[in-house]
């Protein structure tokens, strides 16, 4: 079962204080949508690449791009469509395919796309999931909404995992050159994977009332608490890199 | 090709298990075998129930887990694979329920690689024992 997404390593991001990662990771989504130049842009996706590939490690940079992998080619592939005006640079006939705006915009695009997904997935691989919830609290989120967004985080891998994992057992379970091959057969075969995985899916309501139970969710008196966030002993270094990095970066790159 | 020829029992029995009575859990695959009547179908799911010491009209999903367990392997002696991979296969099971599973998918000659951590149950079931001991595999 997948119990949280962190991946154990020792890079200076697992050291970060997870307050101010937290804050750094709030203040770079906005950068990315600030006016800033393309190449800009693209200095920040290398840093944050650089970040990944030094923390986590390239295994969590490729996962990570796998998995978007799809949604990127669809971007690249319809977007520069709704840009028709400016310089065309492939045409067939006298339709315009591509324009140079539209090349740029879908860079542009897919450039904060993929900052965006890696600056949220590094967060929760450099930082334990008790630990977010401390930070979340310490920005004075009450403590049933920090344990829901854990929680959340905690869970969507699990179902995601176990939905691979139970297309793979009825893939396993039909296999065979004797079997009935109909067209509507894949659509068909989702109906076995969708029921397994509500039969999963309800089977850990028990495990998931339990964990709430025991994080101390319902209940009147608040919860004592052994782990904290004192072993963080550069918290405001920590805060002055995040503030500084975004703000610098804005003014050297700004349009 | 791969997964034509080899059956794979996951550890969690519930990832199999979609259908509301054993009877057509047991029969779902049957059913997409091209030739066979109802009959036939009939009659080897009423074996394989005995045979695994399930009851027809049972409800999988509230059954216990060996119950479950024993599904699921039948599930996979319908299938008549030549391969079977059963991966911890002893987990929450006796060794008394665990090794008639095993004896019971062996009796088309199937061949059986058994993943477990538990070296007592894997001497008693036979045959040839790999373990991985430090990332190095070697034969015991």
């Amino acid at each position: 079962m997948t119990v949280n997404t962190y991946l154990s390593n020792t890079g200076w991001l697992y050291r970060f204080d997870p307050r101010a990662k937290i804050f750094f990771l709030v203040l770079l989504l906005g950068w990315v949508f600030l006016p800033v130049t393309l190449a800009g842009l693209g200095c920040m996706l290398l840093l944050i690449l650089f970040t990944a590939l030094s923390n986590p490690g390239p295994r969590f940079v490729l996962s990570t791009f796998t998995s978007i992998l799809p949604m990127i080619i669809f971007m690249v592939l319809f977007a520069p469509f709704n840009v028709r005006s400016g310089t065309a640079l492939i045409t067939i006939h006298s339709f315009v395919l591509l324009t140079e705006e539209g090349a740029l915009q879908v860079l542009r695009l897919a450039i904060r796309f993929i900052s965006i997904t890696y600056l949220a997935t590094l967060l929760f691989a450099t930082t334990p999931m008790p630990e977010i919830l401390l930070a979340l609290q310490w920005y004075r989120l009450p403590y049933k909404a920090s344990l829901i967004i854990t929680l959340a985080f905690t869970y969507i891998p699990f179902i995601a995992d176990g939905f691979a994992q139970i297309e793979e057992s009825h893939r396993l379970r039909e296999a065979g050159a004797h079997l009935e091959r109909k067209r509507i057969g894949k659509i068909r075969s989702l109906i076995p994977t969708l029921t397994s995985s509500l039969v999963l899916a309800l089977r850990s309501i028990p495990t998931l009332a339990l964990s709430l139970e025991l994080r101390g969710y319902g209940r009147a008196n608040k919860r004592t608490r052994y782990h904290d966030l004192s072993s963080y002993r550069r918290t405001f270094t920590d805060f002055l890199i995040s503030g500084m990095i975004p703000v610098i970066s804005f003014l050297v790159f700004k349009a | 090709m791969l997964n034509r020829s080899v059956g794979y029992l996951f550890q969690n029995p519930d990832l199999q298990i979609f259908l509301p009575t054993v009877k057509e859990e047991l029969s779902y695959s049957l059913r997409r075998v091209k030739g066979l009547s109802e009959e036939e179908i009939a009659k080897k799911v009423a074996e394989c129930a005995d045979l695994f010491e399930l009851k027809l009209s049972h409800t999988p999903s509230t059954m216990s887990y060996p119950k479950r367990k024993a599904l699921q392997a039948a599930v996979y002696y319908l299938l008549d694979r030549p391969f079977y991979i059963l991966d911890e296969l002893d987990t929450a099971l006796t060794y008394h329920s665990a090794l008639t599973m095993i004896r019971h998918l062996q009796r088309n000659g199937a061949g059986i690689l058994i993943i477990t951590h538990d070296q007592q149950f894997i001497t008693r079931t036979g045959g040839r024992i790999y373990q991985i001991e430090e990332g190095r595999v070697s034969e015991r």
